[in-house]
């Protein structure tokens, strides 16, 4: 596996190389998800004669999204966004299918190198945000809920790799598929909890979508981060987490291996 | 007339190009439903909780948002495509092309790229919209309602001139792309009721930072059946933007040098 360890940090260092972007897009996203949210709980809060929500204080709210819009960032980065469909449709993925391994492991260890180079400088970020402001009465982070966050990003990391390379690989019957992967990070902001806590949402909807592999890329390690997670919730989020992460694995390489078969090899 | 007619060309030509890529025109309409059941579904779950956002109860909050949802489909259709050309014309010289037409420069780069695949989401935004008018419980009269109608087509075009100016930092940083980052970031405080802000913030969002002139303020402008001061307000921001642009526009060409073209 020296192939994969190579790539990963060939990769990390490529993005160490072009700091400026993420950082610049990192901090004006924290600034402004942080100033917009923290405007709205306090409207909500005040709508409803200032009492709180059970479990979250306004600025455990506005927290909880700027972590689940970090998280976003950790997950996908944009020059990996349709890595997979790029190579399909340009032809590019000639020379990969000739390498001696496996073109989905590589994908991954490049999609890994990124994600972990903008956690690092995520948490970095965040961190710094959360101690300066730690007057706003929220507690740093316990070993506890590092521990279970930093599990469920990892998890989160690979499960977001796994599907959007199962919709990826419908590039070899279609030419243009960034609409269904934006498709896919929209169904994140509803489903998985990006903007709201699930907690706040209607209790039917709450027990649905914990079958889902939503909230495991957005509500859960945001909720682990804030010590909002009991040990129960956390090791069923990771089950079902781990069961989709497989589900997709596996669908993604059928569909691959079903379209390289009709694959021309001078672009889609 | 001229200009009408060159951009009814405009228009024979997006469509045709669209209907290229049919299975793509289908899944750019299912993202787009997609984006609009995020923004109602958010506000459902807001108003779960309470009763009023912003001074709005739930059926003023879901006219605001529908109208901002067809102020992002107008946009996303007549003008969206040209933020993503715009730099490469810059950046290959090929700008050189549209200077050389016998018609506004600014007008041929800025009203050139329409994308018929996203018309669809016009209409189901526009749907949306009509819902939410048809339940509002309280009278609105129908000139209320054609001058709300009128306010979105102008914050659409308000959308572009905000997002052409930041564009038009290319002239001077050879790059737009952080942005145009921040720009999408921040476009988010338009989907949100300008109440909500207090203080130095709001006032931003309602001049220079228009962000609540998108949706905000005109819909405020239909439910005191027509505000004058709102509509009034929504115009002077554009008039403002349309200089500013015109102002960058002309500057910037100044110091394009073709590069490649």
């Amino acid at each position: 596996m020296s192939w994969f360890q190579s790539v990963l940090t060939g990769q990390m260092r490529l993005r160490l190389a072009y700091p400026w972007g993420f950082w610049m897009s990192l901090l004006a996203e924290l600034f402004i998800v942080g100033a917009m949210n923290w405007f709205l709980w306090h409207a909500v809060v005040d709508a409803r004669g200032g009492v709180g929500f059970e479990g979250y204080t306004t600025w455990s709210l506005v927290l909880y999204t700027m972590i689940t819009s970090t998280l976003r960032k950790v997950q996908m980065n944009s020059d990996q966004f349709a890595g997979i469909a790029d190579d399909i449709y340009t032809g590019s993925l000639n020379k990969y299918l000739v390498y001696p391994i496996p073109y989905f492991g590589f994908r991954f260890a490049m999609h890994l190198g990124g994600s972990l180079m903008s956690l690092m400088q995520s948490t970095l970020a965040l961190g710094l945000f959360w101690v300066v402001t730690r007057s706003g009465g929220e507690p740093l982070p316990g070993g506890t809920a590092l521990m279970q966050s930093f599990v469920l990003v990892f998890l989160s990391i690979s499960l977001r790799f796994v599907i959007n390379s199962a919709i990826q690989a419908s590039a070899f019957w279609f030419d243009q598929i960034w609409a269904l992967l934006v498709l896919f990070s929209f169904l994140i902001m509803l489903l998985g909890g990006q903007l709201i806590p699930l907690s706040l949402y209607p209790d039917w909807a709450q027990v649905i979508l914990s079958y889902t592999p939503f909230p495991i890329l957005a509500a859960l390690p945001a909720e682990a981060l804030l010590g909002k997670l009991s040990w129960p919730n956390f090791f069923s989020g990771l089950g079902v987490g781990v069961v989709w992460t497989l589900v997709f694995l596996g669908l993604g390489h059928l569909v691959f291996r079903m379209g390289v078969r009709n694959y021309s090899g001078i672009g889609a | 007339m001229r200009y009408l007619r060159i951009y009814l060309n405009f228009m024979r030509f997006a469509a045709s190009r669209a209907m290229q890529f049919r299975a793509e025109l289908g899944f750019r309409i299912v993202m787009d439903i997609a984006f609009y059941a995020i923004f109602l579904g958010f506000y459902k779950v807001i108003y779960s909780h309470t009763p009023i956002l912003g001074g709005w109860n739930e059926q003023q909050a879901m006219i605001f948002v529908s109208g901002f949802m067809v102020v992002d489909a107008l946009q996303m259709t007549f003008f969206a495509d040209m933020y993503h050309s715009f730099q490469v014309l810059y950046r290959q010289g090929a700008l050189d092309h549209y200077l050389t037409k016998p018609i506004s420069s600014w007008f041929f780069v800025g009203f050139r790229y329409i994308n018929f695949a996203s018309l669809a989401n016009v209409l189901i935004s526009g749907s949306i919209l009509s819902w939410a008018i048809l339940r509002y419980e309280e009278p609105l009269h129908w000139w209320a309602i054609a001058i709300y109608l009128l306010l979105l087509l102008s914050s659409a075009f308000l959308y572009f001139l905000v997002i052409f100016s930041l564009l038009m930092c290319v002239f001077w940083w050879e790059n737009s792309d952080a942005m145009m980052a921040i720009y999408f970031e921040g476009v988010n405080f338009a989907s949100r009721p300008h109440h909500i802000f207090k203080g130095f913030v709001r006032g931003l969002l309602m001049t220079v930072v228009p962000f609540s002139v998108f949706a905000s303020i005109p819909a405020q402008a239909l439910f005191e059946q027509v505000g004058w001061l709102s509509v009034l307000h929504v115009f002077a921001v554009i008039l403002l933007f349309l200089g500013i642009n015109l102002f960058l526009w002309n500057r910037g060409l100044r110091r394009y040098a073709s590069s490649l073209g």
